[in-house]
């Protein structure tokens, strides 16, 4: 687990974690959402795209 | 006759469109993560198909979403129900940020949400939240005790580095 991250709560249906630090990826993340819902308006749904350069191998 | 749900307009295969009320449009996304494959190999048990990744989005955001509308929690409910029927080892991955300032509010939304369905359930929910910036949760099989917490964090955040890349590429 990383640095900086310690579990609040840990049961048999719920797992919380949490992390003082914000890895940089994390902030793009609605900018991502709002891409991927684009994608999948235009009708791409479950096909590989563009976001997958890595679908061969 | 009042009803439970919203009525729910399929799009294709794990799309599903419901209009409120309010006349405000949903659309709930289930997007397989099957062409990121290359990530899962080698899991016990887990493989790439297993990947969903969920987006629920209110396409008109100007609307207030309060009073509380339980037909939504309960539509969205049902979609995840018959997602799960459909993909038993499936592991379902959502984020949120705070863009809206509304953080702390989905964090308590969603867990009383899973904490309500959650009686005697099979499921298992995983929150992990960054500060007060985001959240990435997953929702899973409690069966499915081989799927380790961590090794779940360790995919979504390669996922997301992994879309992040493919993004910035175009």
């Amino acid at each position: 687990m990383a640095e900086n991250t310690k579990i609040v709560a840990h049961t048999d249906e719920f797992v919380h974690v949490k992390s003082e630090t914000v890895p940089a990826w994390i902030k793009t993340l609605e900018l991502l959402k709002d891409k991927i819902i684009e994608k999948l308006d235009s009708g791409k749904a479950n096909e590989p795209t563009n976001l997958s350069p890595h679908k061969d191998k | 006759m009042s009803q439970l749900i919203y009525p729910l307009t399929k799009t294709s295969k794990y799309t599903y469109d419901f209009v409120t009320s309010k006349n405000v449009k949903y659309t709930i996304y289930l997007s397989s993560l099957s062409h990121l494959s290359y990530l899962f190999i080698g899991e016990d048990r887990l493989n790439e198909k297993d990947f969903y990744y969920l987006i629920i989005d209110r396409k008109d955001r100007e609307v207030s979403p309060s009073p509380p509308d339980v037909f939504i929690k309960r539509t969205v409910a049902l979609c995840l129900f018959q997602f799960f029927t459909d993909n038993r080892e499936a592991v379902i991955v959502f984020n949120y940020t705070n863009a809206d300032g509304k953080i702390n509010a989905k964090r308590g939304l969603f867990k009383r949400w899973f904490d309500e369905y959650s009686t005697d359930s099979v499921y298992k929910f995983y929150q992990h939240d960054f500060r007060d910036v985001a959240s990435i949760c997953a929702l899973y099989r409690r069966y499915s005790a081989h799927v380790n917490f961590v090794d779940v964090e360790t995919k979504i955040q390669s996922l997301i580095i992994q879309i992040a890349t493919d993004t910035s590429k175009g």
